[in-house]
């Protein structure tokens, strides 16, 4: 294979203060290529295609487009020279319409004596959303009002606007439906087919295996391998990620409902909240409770409603049978934990260091009264983020610093270290990697032998098979089915009851 | 990196304390410290009384005032009374004034500490006075008022009692507001807006009081008094809504303001709105662009030709202590008047000797007419002969020389 | 060869971040040498000493309580207006007997904070709107209270003593550096500044703990009211005037966050209110004069914020 590179980037250093996020990166994508870009949270994968979209500047290093030399200024100058992106998180701006959002930075063509020409921008955006396949979202509506998943798609369809001849998709799937992920797929196939290229950035091992043509793997900023298609084997993938064996399974192995009492400890009674309507779900000590259904089917609400962070409109929601669940206040006093979805928003202070994201329930235990001895603090922290097995250089570095996976385990060691019995898990390993996946599905199942009943809400169904006793499942806000482990639960059964 | 930080802040940290022991150290020393002091400061006016130097002694005078101004006013009263410490022998030091009694009390603080002789400065309120003279006693520096009139009975009289308050002198503020009001009257005015500084400041209750009194005999209408006008817009608007809600409205009287620029923004608002002359003005405190507006014919009446005059005869006064040839027993307070201007040639005049770049008395001036060192005819009365013989004329013939 | 030049640059990197995080203090040692120089050691004479302790003593009394507000990332625009009132019913309590101007000017602080606070935390109401209202409000009731100018019976200057004002203010910074740095409410506060909702959902009560600083920030202004009548003996419709800034900008110079959460330190108070009363007073002695004045401190301002400003913050890393 000796075709010339659409895009190459020699000797790429990123640092970050004191953190070497890039070191000695390279690599080569040739024109009709769908080259994969694999490794764990913190590997430096984001960093490096944030640095060829022209949104972070690389420390050293230089990159060539079609053998030029390739400096961006910026996303929009990128995008003019034929490298586009979508990006993992929310890459939408608020309080704009689609069409503003489509064109952003590149309204100038739109003026005409002076003013913007609305109509003719609303046109365009139309036209560049059916391009991409997807109808029904007018150009004018407020971005505000789409949900996460409709967002994405305008995303998509702006940066297929440009006819990119470099496209690079930064681990979006996590946030697409699986009708989304198709649209995504299909552009994806018709880049390669015009001679573009793809750079395709995920975690999920299946995805990058059935799409891409090639794939590059970093471990620690580090490139640790490329792989042709035929070399694909998820076992030697996975060891060159981590950089240790790791076995195909990880979820529990058991399949039957054991040591769970039949004492209810948390008790949604006939709630209705927003879309929840007449809801009741019972959970049980020593559970693990699977909640599941579609994106907006309301069991993220659901989860909200059990931890007193939302108020039902009707209905209680009760803890041991008997003490209402008032507010947050009263949940965390009660200890029942809650980890969000949402999680650098909701459940962690991202500039803040691991100490205090642990500490931050649990002041009062240590001292009622007076100043809070730092030393107990201290201990408080360092013990369960060790027992956590959180991998940072320090219990004092800001939280910003650590990888999605290490992020979970601090808000985890925060919830253990505050002793809760209840845990409510909202997606708890979304935008994670692989390792520490299996080491959150391990912790799991040793708390459910503590003794401790869990809310395990998600959107993944392998993932809900894998760990509950029980599933219930949500279908626009009414429960539609309940499932026991041992009965055997296959996906088919679960999607029968979602759609 | 974190043992170094510790060590700053230890390192800071007794520095601190140090500091403040010292300081609180102090709070119990003045009391021995004090007289000292004032032995020194008599020690350095005898002998110029005894032996009869060629010069008095080197001192200094320190002043809170406003440094960062371009308002000819403000400019005029420092120049004035440098030229006057100079002439003594004396340096002068500024700091600048804080706008607040407690700022302008830690002002005074400050002049004490940089080792002043004497402190002249302009009381903020009135009530402030007692504060002061503890400090300046305690520290045995000189200290004298100008601009200000002590109005309250229990003040004035603590304070007359004062070995270091030299007196100072004050316009007579309420005469002034009546006399405008009159004038405007004379030149047919019957319904007025005023503007003034702000309520609380002694001279602007005083001219707020003079300006009812002269209303009330000139058959004066007073529609309404606006305070606290410090930036040029609310000036405009402030007119301008005078000048809406009373269509009868024939005369505004600034009594007083810290506006910058007060006249042109007021002349500019009445043109903009077709009353400039038929809305009479007036003002208290001179401002130079008042030339222009006089020979159009929009502008009427000033009062307070004398405000450079004020300050620099108060120091006159604080000298004359400090130097060792006190021109009274106790405190000296003496009364300016205020010097109405009504023609662009006046103004004109004004502007060029007495708010100009050049002091109104040179030093041979001021020796031989203000400093009892050198004439000693100086007293507390013939003070107050030279204060009724001051005029525009007068100053113009020894400048234009 | 890479290797080695990123290994430098990492070396470069520390100093650099070293100079940043000690440059305040740096930033005071270098203003207190220089001064000292250029006065030639008038600076830290007995005397001027405790000028530039009563230069940095109302500031640093309620800078302390200051911390506080920041650090739950909000502001207070009504300090200034809060030490009028206070002064002024202070006054007009002190006409019946001197006894009650001290607890009649903490009571108004504590009275004028709750309503700030009750606004902020309760009504949710964004706190620049809630207290630049509150500053209106108070400052015309000042005005109409006073009319004009209200003195105290001299027997006031008994408070306005060096020993009680040092003992008052190293009370004040340390119960407060405690609070902050090692109670429950200085860490719940940062916690609200970084992340409300975080904060909510770890079982903080965000109401009380929006609440309390606008509380303590009320009490440090009716403390700062009573020495100010002490000081001068007289309130006016200016007392205070202006105070609001000053407190802002001390707690500028002392390189604390807008941002409010957990980069809020409680030295950045103290630092640079003392940092501004050692410039302050040292540049009065150099005789330079107010405008020149006013450019070194906004040049200075914009110096500090500049360096102290932690842009990695915004550069997270994925």
């Amino acid at each position: 294979m000796s075709p010339k590179a659409l895009f190459r980037a020699e000797h790429i250093y990123k640092n970050f203060g004191v953190v070497q996020a890039l070191k000695d990166f390279e690599i080569e994508i040739y024109p009709g290529e769908i080259r994969g870009l694999i490794g764990e949270n913190g590997s430096g994968k984001s960093t490096f295609s944030a640095i060829a979209s022209g949104t972070l500047k690389a420390s050293e290093g230089a990159m060539f487009l079609e053998d030029e030399p390739y400096i961006p200024h910026g996303t929009v100058d990128a995008m003019d020279k034929g490298i586009s992106m979508v990006v993992q998180e929310q890459g939408t701006i608020a309080g704009i319409t689609v069409a503003a959002n489509v064109f952003f930075g590149k309204e100038a063509q739109f003026a005409k004596h002076g003013f913007m020409d609305i109509r003719k921008m609303n046109e365009e955006t139309k036209n560049a959303l059916e391009a991409i396949g997807v109808t029904g979202i007018a150009p004018q509506t407020l971005i505000d009002t789409l949900s996460f998943e409709d967002r994405k798609l305008i995303e998509l369809a702006r940066s297929m606007y440009a006819k990119p001849k470099l496209w690079i998709i930064d681990e979006t799937t996590t946030a697409l439906s699986i009708s989304g992920r198709e649209i995504l797929y299909a552009l994806m196939e018709r880049q390669k087919a015009a001679g573009g290229s793809v750079l395709f950035i995920s975690h999920d091992i299946d995805e990058i295996m059935d799409k891409c043509d090639s794939l590059t793997i970093l471990r620690d900023g580090t490139l640790t391998a490329n792989l042709k298609k035929n070399e694909f084997d998820p076992d030697r993938i996975r060891s060159l990620m981590i950089g240790r064996e790791l076995s195909g399974n990880y979820y529990r192995s058991d399949s039957g409902e054991k040591g769970i009492s039949d004492e209810v400890v948390l008790e949604a009674r006939n709630v209705s909240a927003g879309l929840l309507k007449n809801v009741s779900v019972q959970l049980h000590r020593g559970e693990i409770l699977g909640i599941g259904g579609l994106s907006d089917c309301g069991m993220h609400e659901l989860g909200k409603v059990m931890f007193g962070s939302i108020k039902p409109e009707n209905g209680q929601v009760l803890k041991d049978g008997k003490d209402i669940v008032k507010d947050t206040r009263w949940a965390v006093k009660n200890r029942i934990a809650y980890l969000s979805k949402n999680r650098d928003q909701e459940s962690l202070m991202p500039i803040c260091s691991i100490k205090d994201n642990i500490t931050l329930p649990s002041l009062k235990d240590l001292t009622p009264v007076g100043p809070v001895s730092l030393r107990k603090q201290k201990e408080l922290a360092k013990t369960w983020s060790e027992k956590m097995d959180v991998k940072a250089p320090s219990i004092d570095v800001f939280c910003t610093t650590l990888s999605g996976g290490n992020k979970q385990k601090v808000v985890l060691a925060k919830w253990l270290g505050k002793k809760s019995t209840i845990l409510i898990l909202d997606c708890p390993t979304r935008g994670i990697d692989v390792g520490t996946k299996a080491n959150i599905y391990q912790l799991i199942e040793d708390l459910k032998e503590q003794g401790i009943s869990m809310i395990l809400i998600s959107e993944e169904l392998p993932e809900l098979i894998g760990m509950s006793d029980r599933i219930i499942l949500l279908k626009n806000g009414e429960v539609t089915g309940t499932f026991l482990r041992s009965e055997g639960i296959t996906e088919e059964k679960l999607i029968h009851k979602m759609i | 990196m974190k043992k170094f930080r510790k060590i700053l802040s230890i390192v800071l940290c007794v520095f601190m304390v140090a500091g403040l022991a010292a300081c609180g150290g102090e709070s119990a020393a003045p009391a021995s410290q004090a007289p000292a002091q004032t032995d020194t400061t008599s020690q350095q006016a005898v002998p110029a009384d005894t032996q009869k130097a060629e010069t008095p002694d080197h001192f200094v005078l320190g002043m809170p005032w406003i440094t960062n101004s371009t308002d000819p006013t403000t400019n005029s009263i420092g120049l004035n009374i440098k030229a006057a410490v100079e002439a003594a022998g004396g340096e002068v030091v500024i700091t600048d004034m804080e706008m607040t009694p407690d700022g302008q009390i830690n002002n005074i603080s400050e002049l004490i500490s940089r080792g002043v002789d004497a402190i002249v400065f302009m009381p903020l309120a009135e009530t402030m006075l007692p504060t002061v003279d503890a400090m300046c006693s305690e520290a045995g520096v000189y200290w004298g008022s100008m601009l200000r009139r002590i109005t309250d009975d229990s003040i004035r009289e603590q304070i007359m009692k004062s070995e270091y308050y030299a007196g100072g002198c004050y316009e007579d503020d309420e005469l002034c507001g009546e006399n405008i009001m009159k004038k405007m009257g004379e030149i047919g005015v019957t319904n007025v807006a005023c503007i003034n500084i702000t309520k609380g400041d002694t001279s602007s209750d005083l001219r707020d009081a003079g300006a009812a009194k002269g209303a009330a005999e000139a058959g004066i209408n007073i529609v309404g008094t606006t305070y606290g006008i410090l930036d040029p817009t609310d000036m405009t608007k402030t007119i301008e809504s005078y000048l809406a809600a009373y269509p009868e409205l024939d005369g505004i009287v600034v009594l007083g303001t810290y506006c910058g620029g007060a006249l042109a923004i007021i002349e500019k608002a009445l043109e903009d709105n077709g009353k400039a002359g038929q809305v009479k003005v007036g003002r208290i405190d001179f401002e130079p662009t008042m030339e222009e507006y006089f020979e159009n014919g929009t502008f009427n009446i000033c009062y307070g030709v004398q405000m450079p005059y004020d300050p620099f005869m108060s120091t006159i006064i604080l000298i004359n202590k400090v130097i060792g040839t006190p021109v009274s027993d106790g405190p000296a307070i003496v009364v300016t008047p205020y010097i109405p201007l009504t023609t662009a040639q006046e103004a004109k005049d004004v502007t060029q000797y007495i708010y100009g770049d050049t002091p109104m008395y040179n030093s041979e001036e001021i020796r031989a007419e203000f400093l009892g060192f050198y004439n000693p005819a100086v007293n507390k009365t013939y003070l107050e002969d030279m204060v009724a013989k001051y005029s525009v004329e007068d100053i113009v013939a020894r400048r234009s020389k | 060869m890479n290797e080695k030049a990123a290994r430098v640059n990492v070396k470069r990197e520390e100093t650099k971040e070293f100079l940043i995080r000690n440059f305040v203090y740096i930033g005071l040692v270098l203003v207190l040498i220089l001064f000292e120089i250029m006065t030639k050691g008038r600076l830290l004479q007995k005397r001027n000493l405790m000028n530039i302790f009563n230069n940095f003593f109302l500031i640093g009394l309620s800078a302390s309580a200051f911390t506080f507000i920041i650090a739950i990332s909000e502001l207070d625009l009504s300090t200034g207006a809060i030490v009028g009132i206070s002064a002024a019913l202070g006054a007009l309590a002190g006409k019946t007997s001197v006894a009650l101007v001290v607890p009649v000017c903490i009571l108004t602080g504590l009275v004028a904070g709750s309503l700030n606070g009750f606004m902020i935390a309760k009504m949710k109401m964004a706190s620049f709107i809630a207290t630049l209202a509150t500053s209106y409000v108070l400052k015309g009731l000042t005005t109409y209270l006073l009319d004009g100018s209200v003195g105290v019976d001299i027997s006031i200057r008994v408070f306005d003593q060096n020993w009680i004002k040092i003992t008052t203010l190293i009370a004040a910074v340390i119960i407060f550096y405690f609070l902050f740095e090692h109670c429950v409410i200085g860490k719940q506060s940062r916690a609200v500044g970084a992340s409300a909702e975080a904060a909510r959902q770890s079982g903080v009560h965000v109401e009380f703990i929006r609440f309390m600083p606008y509380l303590m920030i009320g009490l440090m202004c009716g403390i700062v009211g009573a020495f100010s009548l002490a000081r001068s003996c007289t309130a006016t419709t200016s007392t205070g005037s202006g105070f609001e800034f000053d407190i802002l900008l001390a707690v500028l110079f002392g390189g604390m966050p807008l941002t409010g959460g957990w980069s809020v330190k409680y030295r950045s108070a103290i630092l640079g209110s003392v940092t501004m009363a050692v410039l302050k007073s040292g540049m009065s002695l150099c005789g330079i004069t107010g405008t020149a004045q006013q450019i070194v401190r906004g040049a200075l301002l914009i110096i500090i914020v500049a360096i102290t400003f932690d842009r990695k913050v915004v550069a997270a890393i994925k």
